[in-house]
């Protein structure tokens, strides 16, 4: 018997159906199941399982969830009395449910179906909404939901249209003066100026006051103002925090005596501080920035000695006011030091025309792009939220709800801590017209520690402010929520849990540490958790950093294949990252070791060199004058040909590459392995344009046998690699082979190679920190502890574009012109926030990795040491963070061990690559001989047996559309005329013209000459059906019209024909076909009927031979006629 | 109440109905497909029974027959066809007020044609609202009374009465009746086709034929990890049925109510595993949808004379026409065409079908296929005309262009009914006026309706098609992918244009319809086998995934990944062979020396491009195998580089006569000679934005500061302090070490003279980095400027005064901005100028000897190293030499 954990109060309270609930979850809590309880226990509580409505972020959530509710119900007639008391709980909820769900008189198996039980994405959502009412949420009618690359690509289209149509506006155009200096400012450089909107335009949720901007105003005054407003704002809380810390100091309250000692004292400095100490507003900035120049070094620091070069007057360091400055709080210095050497507080012209000239041309590009959009009936996410919120806007949501069968009166949100300001919109629209107590219940839970997705939008803050409830600013809703923390830990020991809120809690995540940081509360074993061992520690200190991380990468190859042996059936290892920088080295690593890994969207597709090459072949087909690929052909891995055969091929001679090439084909000089290679190629260049790319590429690849190629270049991995790309191919494919390979590439661009197929069953996984997020392991390796998460790629990025905290809004700021070296006051305080938000959300990746592990925590990192053996720390990382923590005065030579709490460390500079072989390859058994079926038989029609060729369409050959039916196929005329016959020849009276007309305008004739063309026609069945021939034969005993027979023609050959008429006069069976065609102008008719009679034959004999063997006749019974329509003349066929 | 009759078995319901069937009794069919399994079965009776010949059984679908009854009325009303319908529709969209966010495009036509014929079969259309209607719904009521207007007054008949029009026809007696009607595998009929069936069996036999299977031919139900391995691994049970179990492979079929979410997929599953479908006489694998019209290569290229108008006139459209192996003239000249398109990415113009006309005149005469397209295309530019009139264009772009030229099977089929689209669209719309974009978007819509066979036979070869047409049907073994919650039942239809009341009454339009329609389904999909094995993916898109709760049994896991685990079935494809015995890495090809005739002299920036890479040397300089221009938008650094050196030139070359001669610096002049230069440079590309952008980051404005006055400051500076421009773009040639049998030209960009100081300074125009002093004196990788130091030490361009101190440097020419702009000469002393020029010559004798032994090895210098990709950056052939130095290190 296992006792309750500390946290079973909040548990219970939690499942509460009248109370509404913020829940903070962190790892290992067992979210899932207290929000699996809460749902199961709600469903006994409402008249329809839609009253209940599970929002997550992402599909997966969603997808486990539902799943698991499955599952719950599945098993709840079963209880395993073994099973936890959650499990118990939990079946218990369900069984209730069922039970609940049965006296209303529902069927709780239709009821209860999966796809019934509302448990959706926040996009689902949206999506089923807006295809609803796509009129009013203002989309096209079809559209389909991008995302990832195909977003991507429609990005690209859309800037590559943008800069063609401003490229042809004159040269006064607003736009196009707007791109031509933006341009200038990104030093020509039109790559960098796309970059720069399409990352706006995936960002333009943000950007609404500046959107505005570009569609009303062409003025740069609108364009100052809010500049200013938004710097304002951005300084704002700064500037007031200095002003109240300033004011509490000694120095700010004597300041009057201050400059009056300077004055006295005649010291030049009086002259440029402010008579009154500066306020917290913009218009103070100047004023601060003198302070900070009087009192800080150029680093920020106090200055140790006031002296006249500074201003002051001689002797200054030893008058009390020196001891004043000197006595200023460390909060004031660093305040005030972030306004020393800042430009002052104006946007210049400059800046101003060039926020003007991006917002111009993003408001531009916005416009194309949702053109491209709507013509290709394309939403991608922030369309289809902003879709939604418009309708929610337009319709109440309950009446909208209601379009959905949705009777909405609880709502779970899952992962709260990740929501975007366009998604808590959305909450608040949905809970319109709620009060807390009147039964509808809200509950949300998260983990704020957990906010990791800062980058798709998601804002902890929300999460923390609606602690004690929802406010909707917009509906004027407060919706009360009661606070409920879960605190017990069920994944990890209690080590490793103790390790976590001794560091986190008091150093990495304390608020201490960064201002924009969420509050820790530390976490508590599970009843029953086991002690376990403490975490490691192993740093790689070393000159050379590259040699450094290289023995990191043997360090942790060594670990993985140490652990892999002794691990249980289900236990496995997590090898997390915190960015992909290195993963090559600890790939490689672990492949020397012969451990196979597991790895998620690690490597890049296109940088497999396999993916090169058929990127590079998917290239020369598609472009035929493209030299260069064509010459990589015969680089590529199907048949490698040294470059003295490509120069070969390549001599400057006529033509095109393809021409080249089938010459030097035909040559003695060709080596002759380059022969089969060569004619596939142009195979496949011919056939391209013709099938789709991907089917072209792919034959040439069994017909060239180059997959041994490929495995030979790249092993099992290239193999799956280039199955991949051509998947990818076939995804881009547009059936124009040039627009089908730069669609590729774009795709190719965003892309990941699959897992290694030799690594299938293993049991270590190397994955991201964000893709870990939700696992957990048995083992968890983190390397690469020194990972500074500011160090990106490129330098200053063009633009920022930060939340203003507290505000809601967003500010833009552009980077310096090439020319200039100084950035501007709003950008160096927006690169600051964003400092400040990508260290926080570091943090929290540091704290998501730590906590997926169960048992064993093992951390790497390396830590360059300069010539004279001081180890040099990053500024910021994780490692920087525990040093912060642990504060060691030097590192252990060899094992220490670091406490408070315990952390073994050991140093060291090199490691041995751990010996080991991979795993022998599979026994490969022989393949099954597969092999394609034979038909039965052969089909064949008669109508196919008329000699020459015929129209499309028709049901009999003719060769002359008249005058004057211009819109009747031959074929559809004889088809009428057959119809009438048969009409007529059953004794039917023949129908009147209208009839006959209506007929002929469905089949296109202009309802002005149906009339006319029908009388015709009447008029020539008529007169058939008076010829005394076929009036005789509709007289017959046995008369049979459109008689469909089939019949074995030979041994394997079925041939099926429908005759026109057969009708026995006495002892003779006539045989008739009828064809309504006639000469043409220049032919006489004998001639014509002479040529029809040998063009047919085949085809009246073949029906004679039919109708005689179902008959049980000898075919000589039968005597074959082809009666033409046009003259009533009927032809007996010799 | 019509007598029903339930069978177990789809087999069962075929053998009775042969058996119980006569020639004069008529099956009604849900789908063609049943009729044709029938008739096959029939078929093999017969040739069991040594029969000669036969009368098939007669079938058709309700839909069919029905018209084939209104055919014998000969009424003086005909249904509209489909698209006559949707003219009609967007005829009635434009004559009622209009709505925010609606056009009278195609789409809402189609969507309103789609809502008027679903009420019409529940018998809805004509019903007043039930509940306050949206202002949508009162916008659908007034568009239909349009609609309904229109079919009067051209003389259509309304589709919404025909079940009432037969209805009376049967009661009158009129219609001519088999001896029995057999109503097989209809499972939700509409409210009018069942009055219809009732009133029949007034007068006929009727009798209702369903399948209802038991949940016991389940034997097996998977679940797999994703779609690809549900697909792979259901391909690979397809194999064993057929090799294991001997079982027809038409016999087997793979089904799923998702059809259209695995149909592509799979295909190339079973293209990979088995090769393409079949030939003539066998076959492996027949799929009973093939792609829409719209999507075949063969629709694309027939319409790229139009959607080159529609899409913007743009160049790669038009590259797309030249490089369509289905435009027979165009082919034929395709080398020329392809000229022009490089050098139409180059230089443009990228967009416009006026703009190139213009800019293909000069070689029209040349080409004589310029003439072909000019003469297919111009009638399709710009203006109007009525539908009929752009369909005659079209042909008669095709005719002049030789289109299709020869075709294979699939393309005929294809080709064959673009050609009945546009006959029809011909008489449809032969009275609408309209724009191209319109054509465009009738052609792609009326395309987009066909659907073409897929590959294979029905009777041979595993069988894949969708679960609606199976009903009725029966094979040995059935496999039925993506059973999933999410896909069976299908989500409620979102249907925006009805009522919420009006939804509850159509099938689909709720949760509730759907479940009873996917009920009746699955006891039919159960019927279709004794041997049943349903399958479903875990995950789809990170998202798990429950199995549909129409089969209750249990799931058990399953895997295949062929890749990793050999499985027999698999490993006849090449791919998987490979992957899992993977064969050693072959040898390196060897080396062996390159023959190509080598040039007499190089320039001596291909001098800098032999000595840092000898293998990018044979391929960009002697093999002269450039890259495809890429039409990326904008100057390449290269470009502006030029332009740039060439502004500055001219500007040196006019104005350093008028500083001669006056021997003062007048800055006005100066600027005015340089505002010349520029202009000069510029003007014969005025209107490109990005040529706008360079005149104005060369000479600024009141915002931007210009680099060129920046540089004239500099100048000036120079030329106080006594510097003067003694040569500028001086050419030279012949320069050659001693026993080098290689020589060199090139240009000098500009020479200057201290004539107090005796000092000549080289300089070297850069518009970008340059390289840092160790670079030059220590590393000696520069290889420029001691080739110019040497051409003026030799004499091979003169020299103001011989016997000068030589110097030589670059002058940044980046940006106004610090470090971006100056002269900058690397202080070297002679000595050390001296050494460099001694290791130059030394290198380019060693440059001579390796080209004349045929040796071109990929080494850069300097290699890459981490991110700095070193001589390999920008370099385009690392696919050709191989060169794997730069994949070692990953940036820090
Ligand atoms: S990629 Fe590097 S090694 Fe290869 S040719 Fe270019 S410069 Fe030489």
């Amino acid at each position: 018997m296992t006792s309750a954990p500390v946290d079973q109060g909040a548990r219970d309270q939690a499942l509460h159906p009248g109370r509404s609930f913020h829940i903070e979850a962190p790892a290992g809590s067992g979210k899932t199941a207290v929000l699996l309880a809460r749902y199961l226990g709600l469903l006994s509580t409402v008249s329809d399982p839609g009253e209940i409505v599970a929002l997550t972020f992402t599909r997966k959530a969603a997808g486990e969830l539902r799943s698991r509710v499955v599952q719950v119900f599945l098993n709840r007639a079963d209880p395993d009395p073994e099973a936890s008391p959650v499990k118990l709980l939990l079946q218990e909820l369900a069984s209730r449910a069922f039970r609940h769900l049965d006296r209303l008189g529902l069927s709780p198996t239709e009821a209860l179906a999966p796809e019934r039980l509302q448990i959706l994405t926040f996009h689902s959502l949206c999506s089923q909404l807006v295809a609803l009412a796509p009129q009013e949420a203002g989309l096209p009618l079809e559209f389909t939901l991008v995302e990832g690359a195909e977003a991507q690509w429609l990005l690209e289209e859309a800037l590559e249209e943008l800069r063609r149509r401003l490229a042809a506006r004159p040269p006064g155009d607003v736009g196009r003066q707007a791109l031509e200096r933006r341009l200038v400012r990104l030093n020509n450089n039109w790559q960098a100026l796309a970059g720069e909107l399409a990352s706006l335009i995936s960002r333009r949720d943000c950007l609404r006051d500046f959107l505005e901007l570009a569609r009303l105003s062409q003025d740069e005054e609108g364009y100052r103002q809010l500049s200013l407003t938004r710097l304002g704002q951005v300084l704002a809380p700064d500037l007031e925090a200095l002003a109240a810390a300033w004011s509490a100091t000694e120095l700010a309250r004597e300041w009057g005596g201050f400059l009056a000692y300077l004055h006295q004292q005649g010291a030049p400095l009086a002259a440029t501080l402010p008579a009154q100490a500066p306020g917290g507003t913009l218009a103070d900035l100047p004023a601060w920035r003198q302070l900070a120049q009087a009192f800080l070094t150029q680093k920020g620091t106090l200055r140790k000695s006031l002296t006249t070069a500074e201003g002051y007057p001689s002797g200054f360091n030893k008058t009390p006011w020196a001891g004043r400055i000197k006595a200023l709080p460390p909060e004031v210095v660093e305040l005030l030091g972030r306004f020393r050497d800042v430009p002052p507080p104006v946007i210049l012209p400059e800046e101003v025309a060039a926020l003007q000239d991006l917002v111009i041309l993003l408001g531009e590009a916005l416009a194309v792009y949702e053109e491209v959009c709507r013509r290709q009936g394309a939403l991608d996410f922030i369309a289809l939220e902003e879709a939604a919120l418009r309708l929610l806007d337009r319709e109440p949501a309950p009446d909208l709800l209601l379009r959905l069968d949705l009777r909405l009166h609880h709502l779970l949100v899952d992962e709260f801590q990740d929501t975007s300001l366009n998604q808590k919109r959305l909450l608040c629209r949905l809970l319109e017209g709620w009060a807390g107590g009147d039964g509808r219940t809200l509950t949300v839970v998260g983990d704020p520690k957990q906010s990791i997705y800062g980058w798709r939008e998601a804002r902890v803050e929300i999460f923390l402010e609606a602690r004690k409830g929802l406010k909707c600013e917009e509906q004027g809703l407060h919706f009360p929520l009661q606070p409920l923390d879960l605190t017990t830990n069920f994944r990890s020991t209690r080590r490793l849990i103790d390790w976590v809120n001794g560091v986190f809690g008091e150093t990495v995540l304390s608020p201490r540490a960064n201002l924009r940081q969420v509050p820790f509360k530390p976490a508590h074993p599970g009843p029953g958790a086991g002690d376990g061992e403490p975490p490691c520690l192993m740093v790689f200190c070393h000159s050379d950093k590259a040699a450094a991380r290289e023995a990191e990468a043997r360090w942790l190859a060594d670990q993985v294949i140490r652990i892999a042996p002794t691990l249980g059936p289900e236990e496995r290892v997590g090898i997390l990252l915190f960015a992909r920088t290195h993963l090559s080295v600890y790939l490689a690593a672990l492949q020397a070791a012969g451990q196979t890994v597991r790895v998620q969207e690690g490597l890049r597709l296109g940088d497999s060199r396999v993916v090169q090459h058929l990127h590079n072949l998917a290239k020369a087909l598609s472009h035929p004058h493209d030299d260069l690929a064509w010459a990589g052909v015969l680089t590529g891995p199907w048949a490698p040909q040294p470059l003295a055969v490509v120069a070969q091929v390549a001599q400057p001679g006529e033509g095109l590459w393809p021409r080249r090439l089938a010459r030097f084909l035909e040559q003695e000089e060709c080596p002759p392995e380059l022969v089969p290679v060569g004619r596939a190629l142009l195979a496949a260049a011919a056939a391209t344009g013709r099938l789709p790319l991907w089917e072209v590429l792919r034959d040439f690849l069994d017909q060239v046998a180059a997959w041994e190629g490929l495995a030979a270049w790249e092993g099992p991995l290239g193999v799956a690699n280039a199955r991949v790309y051509l998947e990818l191919l076939a995804r881009a494919e547009t059936a124009l082979p040039q627009a089908t390979w730069k669609k590729a590439g774009i795709f190719l661009a965003e892309a990941y190679q699959p897992p290694d197929p030799r690594a299938q069953a293993s049991p270590v996984e190397l994955i991201t920190v964000h893709g870990a997020k939700g696992l957990e392991f048995d083992w968890v390796l983190v390397p690469f502890l020194d990972w500074n998460p500011l160090s990106g790629p490129e330098g200053a990025p063009p633009f920022l574009l930060e939340e203003v905290p507290g505000t809601g809004c967003h500010a833009l700021a552009l980077a310096r012109p090439y020319w200039e070296s100084q950035q501007s006051l709003l950008y160096r305080h927006l690169l600051r926030l964003r400092e400040e938000r990508i260290l926080a959300e570091a943090r929290r990746v540091f704290y998501v990795a730590v906590t997926r592990a169960k048992t064993r925590l093992l951390l790497s990192a390396v830590l360059p040491v300069s010539a004279s053996g001081k180890e040099s720390l990053p500024s910021q990382s994780p490692l920087t963070w525990l040093w912060e923590h642990y504060r060691p005065e030097s590192l252990p030579e060899g094992r220490g061990c670091w406490s408070h709490p315990e952390l073994k460390v050991q140093v060291c500079s090199e490691w041995a690559a751990p010996g080991g072989v991979g795993a022998p390859p599979p026994e490969v058994p022989p393949a099954w001989d597969f092999r394609p079926e034979a038909a039965a038989y052969r089909l064949s029609q008669v109508t196919h047996l008329t000699h020459g060729s015929f129209p499309e369409g028709g049901r009999e050959a003719e060769e002359v559309t008249e005058e004057g039916w211009p819109h009747l196929g031959a074929g559809e005329r004889g088809d009428l005329l057959h119809r009438l016959l048969e009409a007529g020849l059953r004794g039917e009276a023949l129908p009147d013209a209208a009839g006959v007309a209506a007929a002929m305008r469905r089949r296109g004739v202009p309802a002005a000459l149906a009339p006319t063309a029908a009388r015709d026609i009447l008029t020539e069945a008529a007169a058939c059906l008076a010829d005394p021939f076929l009036r005789e034969l509709a007289a017959a005993a046995d008369l049979r019209q459109e008689w469909l027979l089939e019949g074995l023609v030979t041994p394997g050959e079925i041939r099926r024909g429908r005759p026109d008429l057969l009708a026995r006069q006495g002892d003779v069976w006539w045989l008739v076909d009828f064809k309504s065609s006639r000469p043409p102008a220049e032919m006489a008719w004998d001639d014509f009927l002479a040529r029809e009679v040998e063009r047919h034959r085949p085809q009246l004999l073949a029906y004679r031979e039919l109708a005689a063997a179902r008959l049980g006749l000898s075919p000589d019974s039968l005597r074959p006629v082809l009666y033409f329509t046009a003259c009533q003349r009927r032809v007996d066929l010799p | 109440m019509m007598p029903e009759k339930v069978f177990p078995s789809g087999a069962e319901l075929q053998e009775f109905l042969l058996a119980s069937a006569t020639p004069d009794s008529l099956i009604l069919v849900p789908h063609q497909r049943l009729a044709r399994q029938l008739w096959h079965r029939q078929r093999l009776a017969a040739l069991a029974r040594g029969a000669r010949a036969w009368e098939p059984l007669t079938y058709r679908t309700l839909g069919a027959w029905w018209q084939e009854l209104l055919d014998r009325l000969w009424l003086p009303q005909a249904p509209p066809p489909p698209l006559v319908r949707l003219r009609l529709w967007r005829r009635a969209i434009a004559a009622a007020p209009p709505l925010e966010g609606i056009a009278a495009d195609l789409t809402w036509a189609a969507a309103l044609e789609e809502a008027y014929q679903l009420l019409s079969r529940h018998r809805l259309a004509a019903l007043p609202p039930q509940e306050p209607d949206s202002a949508l719904l009162r916008w659908r009521r007034e568009v239909t009374g349009h609609y309904e207007a229109l079919l009067r007054e051209e003389g259509w008949l309304s589709p919404g009465s025909l079940p009432a029009l037969l209805l009376n026809a049967l009661e009158a007696g009129r219609l001519p009746l088999p001896s029995t009607v057999s109503v097989a595998g209809l499972e939700a009929p509409a409210p009018g086709e069942e009055e219809f069936l009732s009133a029949l069996a007034r007068h006929t036999r009727v009798m209702h034929l369903r399948v209802r299977g038991h949940p016991e031919a389940v034997r097996e139900a998977w679940v797999l990890k994703d779609m690809q391995e549900e697909m792979a691994w259901v391909a690979a049970r397809l194999v064993e049925a057929a090799v294991r179990e001997g079982l027809a492979p038409h016999r087997v079929a793979v089904t799923s109510p998702a059809m259209g979410a695995y149909q592509e997929d799979f295909r190339r599953v079973l293209r990979e595993l088995l090769g393409p479908a079949g030939g003539p006489e066998t076959w492996r694998y027949n799929f009973s949808l093939g792609p829409r019209l719209t999507d075949t290569p063969l629709f694309a290229a027939a319409t790229l004379p139009v959607s080159f108008f529609v899409r913007g006139e743009r160049r790669e459209d038009l590259a797309a026409l030249f490089f369509s192996p289905l435009y027979r003239r165009l082919q034929e000249a395709r080398d020329g065409l392809a000229a022009w398109d490089r050098r139409f990415r180059e230089e443009g113009p990228h967009r416009g079908w006026e703009a190139f006309r213009r800019a293909w005149q000069p070689q029209r005469e040349a080409l004589r296929a310029l003439g072909v397209l000019e003469e297919a295309l111009t009638p399709l530019a710009g203006g109007g005309g009525k539908g009929a009139d752009w369909v005659r264009r079209l042909r008669h772009a095709w005719q002049v262009l030789g289109f299709p030229g020869g075709l294979s099977e699939p393309e005929e089929d294809a080709w064959r009914h673009l050609a009945e689209v546009l006959d029809e669209l011909s008489w449809v719309l032969e009275e609408e006026e309209m724009g191209l974009p319109d054509f465009h978007a009738w052609l792609t819509h009326a395309a987009g309706a066909v659907e073409l066979a897929g590959e294979g036979r029905e009777e041979t070869g595993f069988q894949v098609l969708g679960l609606l047409e199976t009903r009725g049907l029966e094979f040995d073994r059935v496999f039925c992918l993506g059973m999933t919650s999410g896909n069976f039942p299908g989500p409620p239809r979102p249907l925006p244009l009805l009522s919420p009341w009006e939804k509850r009454q159509v099938l689909g339009g709720t949760a509730a319809s759907q479940y009873r329609f996917a009920k009746a389904l699955f006891a039919g999909l159960l019927g279709t086998a004794p041997h049943l094995v349903l399958t479903r993916p875990a995950v789809v898109d990170g998202e798990e995934q429950v199995g549909t709760y129409l089969w209750v049994g249990q799931w058990e896991p399953a895997g295949l990944n062929p890749l990793s685990t050999p499985h027999p079935a698999w490993l006849a494809v090449p791919a998987v062979r490979a992957a899992l015995a993977p064969p050693p890495p072959p040898p390196e090809p060897s080396p062996g020396p390159v023959k190509v005739p080598l040039p007499a002299e190089v320039r001596i920036t291909h001098v800098q491009t032999g000595l840092s890479c000898p293998c990018r040397f044979l391929l960009e300089v002697l093999l002269e195998m450039g890259p495809l221009p890429e039409e990326e938008g904008g100057l390449g650094a290269l470009e502006r580089g030029q332009l740039l050196h060439k502004v500055v030139a001219r500007f040196v070359r006019s104005f350093g006569p008028v500083l001669e001669a006056t021997g003062s610096w007048d800055d006005d002049l100066a600027r005015r000679y340089l505002e010349e230069a520029v202009a000069a440079t510029l003007d014969p590309q005025p209107d490109d934005p990005h040529l706008q952008a360079e005149r104005l980051r060369w000479l600024g404005d009141d915002t931007i500061p210009g680099l060129l006055p920046a540089w004239l400051e500099l100048e000036k500076q120079r030329f106080r302090e006594g510097w003067r421009w003694v040569a500028v773009e001086q050419d030279f040639s012949g320069l050659a070490p001693e026993d080098c049998s290689l020589s060199v030209r090139g240009r000098i960009d500009r020479l200057d003279h201290h004539p107090e100081r005796g000092e000549v300074v080289v300089w070297d125009y850069k518009s970008g980095n340059i390289p840092t002093r160790p670079v030059v004196f220590v590393r000696q990788e520069e290889y420029q400027l001691p080739g110019y130091l040497l051409a003026v030490r030799r004499g091979a361009v003169a020299a103001p005064e011989p016997g000068s101190v030589l110097t030589a440097g670059f002058i940044r020419l980046k940006s106004p901005r610090e470090g971006h702009l100056g002269h900058e000469d690397y202080r070297g002393t002679p000595e050390e100028w001296e050494e460099v020029m001694a290791a130059w010559e030394d290198r380019l004798r060693e440059l001579a000897r390796r080209l004349e032994a045929g040796v071109f090895p990929a080494q850069p210098a300097p290699a890459p190293r981490g991110a700095n990709q070193g001589a390999c950056a920008y370099c385009p052939y690392p696919l050709l030499c191989g060169y794997r130095g730069a994949e070692e290190e990953a940036g820090e």
